[in-house]
């Protein structure tokens, strides 16, 4: 707090935490432009045959069209009831609300193996044959919440005589909602949309136990990693990383981290 | 009779003032309405699920079909059998470990940006935000590029002279298993604290401060138990998160650094006997809440 030397202190701290968490990205996104197939040292020159290689594998193709499907999906999904439930939240208070919210949350605190497991079971007991869709079904469960969470902090905090003059002027609930209230949310929305997206296309377990034979991006990773070493799984993996790293660096335009860090 | 003819007349009274002071509508129906696609949702796929997945665990299997058999098989196979026991064990240690690792360093981390960095602490914390969201397969398994022995730390020592032979011990090992949760928990574990954190004023540490208390001592009887919910939140999350984790043993583990999950997976799999996965499930679930109810009493005690 005091002196320059202290600041030093805490920058090495916070840099070397940074660097043990970023070390594993950059190794992936930098071996995916190596021009030999070992994925060791040294570096043998830039070259893009992976991501060629990767591209002209049609199992990987389709696998990524499927995650861009249930991406999308369940980013829909999840806007539409999320925002709704948020709405109810921010207006009243009540104990039957809260207990709501640690419902709406409870998926985000279970290890996704439990979750994924468990939709399996239920889906064999009621007789629903695994697919692209019954997974979707697990991702809008985990990524619920980040929509309720992140569109009701915002609600929070806006000012209600706003909307209140508006329905003082004459605008219908409707009106004001379209044309005061939506307009104020829509960048939280926004943000917690991008957040479900990059979430969603990096889910490995609950995937892979609910979609059938349908693979998304990181369930054909995960079969290839178990018949052996692939360097265009180094570029196949890039694709998740620069995507979910693009979504959520944009979604840090639209919401702060304070109101992801709750 | 007089009070027969009271009696309806109340209702009556009542049921006029309702419909003069208040729309028809019960002011709760557009919050409940607001709420119910949700609802709805929750109950039918998480309630469900967590039930059917319940009631599997008392069931058995039979020429690979499932049985209702309603027994407690499963549960006694799993608390006796010593290969489960000792599978138990070694994930309650590996994972917790893993947990109060991560609880360190992130507080570490939370504490700098918050007190120390602050002007950069938006920008700082969006790199948590951007590293919790990239990478779970793509993060475990980039760990074995690092510390295999061709990989990047053992090439590293070795042309540094430093070894000569790698260090074989870094992967597949519980050291390895540790490493990987760690790293993948941090920014899970960043999140309450810092939010936590952000809720002790200064002036709270600054009195601390004047009264004569060492940076240590301001922190051991200020800062941390006023911020302990947050990080009994972050240890008691990422203990679940690394307990149940089935991935990183998969992938980096080897036989020493395995975990439970490992084993739930394969009942679901090759294994085919989803009853007893399902017991592992709730038993690891059970021990994990067990431990974490006596830290939350231990702490209480302690940090008062």
């Amino acid at each position: 707090m005091t002196g320059g030397r202290s600041h030093l202190v805490w920058w090495l701290l916070v840099g070397a935490t940074l660097l043990f968490l970023f070390a594993p990205v950059a190794v992936v996104l930098l071996f995916s432009f190596n021009a030999a197939s070992t994925t060791s040292l040294p570096f043998a020159g830039f070259s893009l045959r992976w991501y060629e290689r990767a591209f002209g594998d049609h199992q990987f193709v389709v696998a990524l069209l499927n995650s861009v499907k249930v991406a999308i999906v369940v980013a829909i999904f999840t806007a539409v009831v999320g925002t709704s439930a948020a709405f109810a939240l921010s207006r009243r208070r009540s104990r039957w609300l809260d207990l709501f919210s640690s419902f709406v949350t409870a998926p985000l605190i279970l290890p996704t193996l439990f979750l994924g497991i468990a939709l399996l079971s239920f889906y064999t007991q009621i007789g629903l044959r695994p697919w692209l869709g019954t997974a979707m079904i697990g991702h809008a469960l985990v990524t619920l919440p980040f929509v309720v969470l992140i569109v009701n902090a915002r609600l929070m905090r806006l000012d209600r005589s706003i909307e209140e003059a508006a329905r003082d002027l004459g605008a219908t609930p409707f009106q004001s909602f379209r044309l005061i209230v939506l307009p104020l949310v829509a960048p939280a929305l926004l943000g917690a949309i991008l957040i479900v997206v990059a979430w969603s296309f990096d889910e490995l377990v609950i995937t892979f136990f609910t979609s059938g034979g349908d693979a998304t991006l990181p369930v054909r990773i995960w079969g290839m990693l178990r018949r052996g070493i692939d360097p265009s799984v180094n570029a196949m993996a890039s694709i998740i990383l620069l995507t979910t790293i693009a979504c959520t660096l944009l979604a840090g335009r639209f919401i702060s981290g304070r109101e992801i860090a709750r | 009779m007089a009070a027969e003819r009271l009696g309806p007349a109340l209702p009556v009274q009542e049921s006029a003032e309702v419909t003069v002071g208040r729309p028809a509508t019960p002011a709760w129906a557009p919050t409940a309405a607001q709420l119910a696609p949700a609802l709805l949702f929750l109950l039918v796929f998480l309630v469900g699920p967590v039930a059917v997945f319940f009631a599997y665990s008392f069931w058995t299997v039979k020429a690979y079909d499932l049985v209702p058999a309603w027994t407690l098989e499963n549960y006694q196979k799993a608390l006796t059998e010593p290969i489960y026991l000792q599978l138990f064990a070694q994930t309650l240690v590996t994972a917790g470990l893993a947990a109060i690792v991560t609880v360190v360093i992130a507080y570490a981390f939370a504490h700098a940006i918050r007190f120390h960095l602050r002007r950069y602490q938006e920008a700082l914390l969006l790199l948590v935000i951007v590293a919790l969201f990239s990478g779970y397969l793509v993060r475990i398994y980039a760990w074995r590029t690092i510390l295999g022995d061709e990989g990047i730390i053992n090439q590293a020592l070795i042309s540094l002279g430093l070894i000569r032979e790698p260090l074989s011990f870094l992967l597949f090992s519980r050291i390895a298993t540790t490493i990987v949760l760690v790293n993948f928990l941090i920014p899970l574990a960043i999140l309450p604290i810092y939010a936590a954190l952000q809720n002790v004023r200064d002036e709270e540490i600054e009195v601390a401060r004047d009264l004569g208390a060492t940076p240590f001592g301001a922190f051991w009887r200020v800062t941390l138990p006023l911020a302990w919910t947050g990080v009994f939140a972050a240890l008691g999350l990422t203990f679940i998160i690394a307990a149940g984790d089935y991935v990183t043993p998969q992938l980096v583990g080897g036989t020493s650094g395995s975990m439970i999950g490992r084993t739930i997976a394969s009942t679901f799999g090759t294994a085919f006997n989803w009853p007893l996965g399902a017991a592992l499930s709730f038993l690891t679930l059970v021990f994990v809440l067990v431990l974490l109810g006596l830290v939350k009493v231990g702490s209480e005690r302690v940090l008062r």
